[in-house]
């Protein structure tokens, strides 16, 4: 029997995950799958056609398919991996634009040394999935930089099981930026390894709850190799009686030193009914480290508020302004200026004030 | 200057030759629990509560977070040890050999100067106690807990391990309600300020030996405590526990501080549970160091149950070779406008390993409360580690919640510039060290500051 993903943190921090049921998603399995559009140069193929050496390198990454149910489901719905490939030296200018369709999908996106590439990846199908497994593993070789963003925006009865991983070489670097705005349940989880000497790595998760959603946002940097640098930061808005855990851990091996990491998540409350939870790690096995974290929690300031009404502005408009300002540093890098006009529209919508809320104890 | 004060760590290390009139065979069983109970002459209720705790005890496992306790084998603790000593007010009256150690340790000395009230506790009972008359007058108690079941019945059935740490709370909370032995009581009723600090000395002395002493502290409504508890064991070979039970009911309008240093042999695990309910308008401050112990599981916490009710927290912890101590500060903000600060400093050296593991709850109807926590860790060495595990559980939008902290190492540039005013490195690293955990230093008492300085330029030495 393979037990149900366990996300419980412990003080009674934890999802809710009691309604899921496995066998609805096998029966209303789907063959849909996803469309990745490259510019030229980039090779799109599947992982069966390249030859062993090449598949043992590559497959798999650290998935277990016997973890939990949902790393289960993920494998049993998969057929194939696709793989996605930059050739050494080159530097794109148009995205590659990853339109994710399928219940389950695995994606390998190999940049190969000095490359310089920009990923756009987009699940927002308007259908019901139920579940959706996904996990992309990035390589970025030896002085390739990738940027990598990311927009979910699934109907409100989707789980959604997200797991990304990150390979930096030497002189390397992956940006990566998510934005969630839709499911029921998401988990999902960055892990970037600083594998290398002087490797890079920055994360921004930005992501708004609203109705009975629950987020479970795992980001992680592993500095294995000295001099490696990482930065995350979260900004997370929660509406209604959204529920969110945030976990930031940085993790610094004895055999990295010289290593700075820096870690920040700020949550705005709209409305009293949320549930807000944050666990920041650090775990540092040497001495010679810049390192830090940081959480905070607030409201709407009164007197940002006031200060807008004076102005003429309502108090709607006013928590529009407010909010729109708290996460625009995340989103205003999308290169694609259609996406960023769909997040700035959700935003709007999932911030309105929502009649029907009560409380319960979730 | 330094401070002119002679403590060694082989004054806490070396064994007391004295015989203790009963030791109970290893282990924990119903024939054990019913045994002490026996010897302490105890109400019914108690014994139920103790058989209670052992019964949940068996059925629970071990807890599979923090830190290594592979080590430890509860069924080689002993877990009663009778010194052959009665209750005594009279110091000339303790035997020779247990007055040596407390001699050494200072502590008639410290009554003398400044201290309002001594207990000390050498295995399982205390063997000590004395209060400025003054204070029995306005009708503080100051008890060993044995005795204040006897004498407090109805105050100790009221407080007791009912709404503060029920006996079900964790494993070894359940441990401790079977074994508890020794320990202090201390009521403050109404209004009365206790402006000297009363202070308390725990030391275990037998090998393999458990140590579950319960302190139960009630300052009533408008009252005023500070409280100082210090610990020591002897270093043997084979591993003690330490399980003691701390729970504190600060009423309305009341002010509570709690001092604690606790500095147990690197054998020594060291799984204790202290706790506050705080009520209304009442002020909770705990202080904490943590030298010592092997394995050390500590995290004092305050529950603001009380509208307007502040808690405060510092904590100072110190792992060299071989220790891991996992302490941090809890709080639950569970009424309106209560206010806590949070502040933890970590050392870790020689392959120590340091981790704060706290929680800030912020639950659905307090509004407006506010936390703030920091935490600063410093590494010496190549070879220890720190972590930082926060959670942080927020249940409403009307609050201010904040947490931040730093991991680092000593400067380079701080140590360049000290080295070029004369001083050798060591020094250098010393003067760091005690700026860096000064905060903690400066809210202690006096004597104890300077023996936490001491401490700590003890565990600096030979870098």
């Amino acid at each position: 029997m393979i037990p149900m993903p366990m996300l419980r943190y412990g003080l009674g921090i934890w999802i809710d995950l009691s309604a899921f049921n496995g066998e609805k998603v096998l029966k209303e399995k789907q063959d849909a799958i996803s469309e990745i559009r490259v510019p030229k140069g980039v090779s799109v193929t599947k992982l069966s056609s390249h030859d062993k050496t090449f598949r043992e390198k590559y497959r798999e990454g650290l998935l277990k398919h016997d973890e939990n149910k949902f790393t289960a489901l993920l494998y049993s719905l998969l057929e194939d991996a696709t793989v996605i490939r930059i050739p050494k030296g080159t530097t794109v200018q148009t995205p590659i634009y990853i339109h994710s369709k399928a219940h389950a999908e695995k994606i390998i996106i190999i940049a190969e040394p000095h490359t310089k590439i920009t990923i756009i990846e987009i699940s927002d199908m308007p259908e019901t999935l139920y579940f959706k497994g996904q996990s992309i593993d990035v390589y970025a070789e030896e002085g390739a930089h990738v940027y990598f963003y990311a927009m979910q925006d699934l109907d409100e009865e989707t789980y959604n099981f997200s797991i990304k991983r990150g390979y930096v070489q030497s002189r390397a670097c992956i940006d990566w930026t998510d934005v969630t705005l839709g499911s029921k349940v998401t988990m999902q989880h960055t892990c970037t390894f600083l594998s290398a000497p002087e490797a890079h790595a920055t994360k921004k998760s930005m992501f708004i709850g609203s109705a009975a959603q629950q987020f479970d946002i795992n980001d992680e940097m592993i500095h294995e190799a000295p001099q490696t640098k990482a930065h995350m930061q979260s900004r997370g808005v929660l509406n209604d009686r959204a529920k969110t855990i945030y976990r930031g851990k940085i993790k610094i091996k004895r055999e990295a030193p010289q290593c700075v990491s820096q870690q920040k998540a700020d949550n705005l409350l709209l409305t009293e009914y949320v549930r807000c939870n944050a666990v920041p790690i650090l775990e540092v096995d040497n001495d010679n480290v810049i390192c830090s974290h940081g959480a905070t929690f607030k409201k709407i300031d009164d007197e940002q508020e006031f200060y807008l009404n004076t102005r003429g502005v309502d108090k709607e408009q006013a928590k529009e302004m407010i909010v729109k300002g708290f996460v625009d540093e995340l989103i205003n890098e999308i290169p694609d200026e259609t996406i960023k006009e769909k997040i700035q529209k959700r935003i709007e919508e999932k911030i309105k004030a929502t009649e029907h809320v009560h409380a319960t104890d979730h | 200057m330094k401070p002119e004060i002679n403590i060694d760590r082989k004054l806490y290390d070396s064994a007391d030759d004295h015989t203790p009139k009963l030791v109970a065979q290893p282990g924990i069983t119903e024939e054990i629990v019913r045994m002490i109970s026996e010897t302490k002459n105890e109400p019914e209720w108690m014994l139920e509560k103790r058989l209670k705790g052992l019964k949940l005890f068996f059925e629970t496992p071990m807890p599979t977070w923090g830190p290594d306790l592979s080590q430890l084998d509860v069924n080689k603790i002993i877990y009663f040890v009778d010194p052959n000593a009665k209750e005594t007010d009279n110091w000339d009256e303790v035997p020779e050999e247990i007055k040596r150690t407390f001699d050494r340790l200072g502590i008639p000395e410290a009554e003398k100067n400044v201290l309002a009230g001594v207990g000390a506790q050498y295995d399982s009972n205390v063997v000590y106690h004395n209060i400025l008359k003054e204070l029995k007058d306005k009708g503080v108690i100051f008890e060993n807990m044995d005795v204040a079941v006897q004498k407090y019945p109805e105050l100790v059935k009221k407080y007791f391990m009912t709404s503060c740490i029920p006996v079900h709370d964790h494993k070894f909370i359940m441990l401790h309600a079977a074994a508890w032995s020794g320990g202090t009581f201390i009521y403050v009723p109404k209004g009365v300020k206790v402006e000297l600090p009363l202070q308390a000395y725990f030391r275990m002395n037998e090998e393999k030996g458990g140590q579950f002493e319960h302190t139960l502290i009630v300052v009533d409504e408008g009252a005023e405590l500070h409280y100082i508890e210090g610990c020591s064991s002897p270093q043997y070979n084979s591993n003690s526990l330490h399980a003691g039970c701390v729970e504190l009911h600060v009423l309305t309008g009341a002010r509570m501080r709690y001092t604690s240093i606790e500095n147990w042999s690197k054998n020594v695990f060291n799984l204790n549970t202290k706790r506050a309910l705080v009520q209304r308008n009442a002020n909770m401050v705990w202080v904490n160091g943590n030298m010592g112990s092997a394995r050390t599981m500590l995290y004092p916490s305050s529950v603001l149950v009380g509208e307007g009710a502040h808690a405060e927290s510092l904590g100072i912890a110190f792992a060299g070779p071989g220790q891991e101590q996992d302490t941090g500060s809890k709080v639950v903000h569970a009424a309106p406008n209560t206010t806590s600060i949070l502040r933890s400093k970590s050392i870790s050296k020689g392959g120590g390993k340091a981790s704060y593991r706290g929680l800030v709850h912020v639950a659905p109807h307090a509004k407006n409360a506010k936390s703030t926590v920091r935490c600063d860790a410093l590494i010496i060495d190549d070879q220890s580690s720190s972590n930082t595990y926060p959670f942080m559980k927020v249940d409403n939008n009307d609050m201010h919640v904040a947490h931040e902290a730093t991991v680092g190492k000593i400067g380079e540039e701080e140590l360049f510039y000290l080295m070029s005013r004369g001083l050798n490195e060591e020094q250098a690293m010393q003067m760091i060290v005690t700026g860096f955990i000064e905060p903690v230093v400066k809210a202690l008492p006096l004597e104890y500051a300077v023996e936490l300085n001491k401490l700590i330029e003890m565990e600096m030495e030979g870098l």
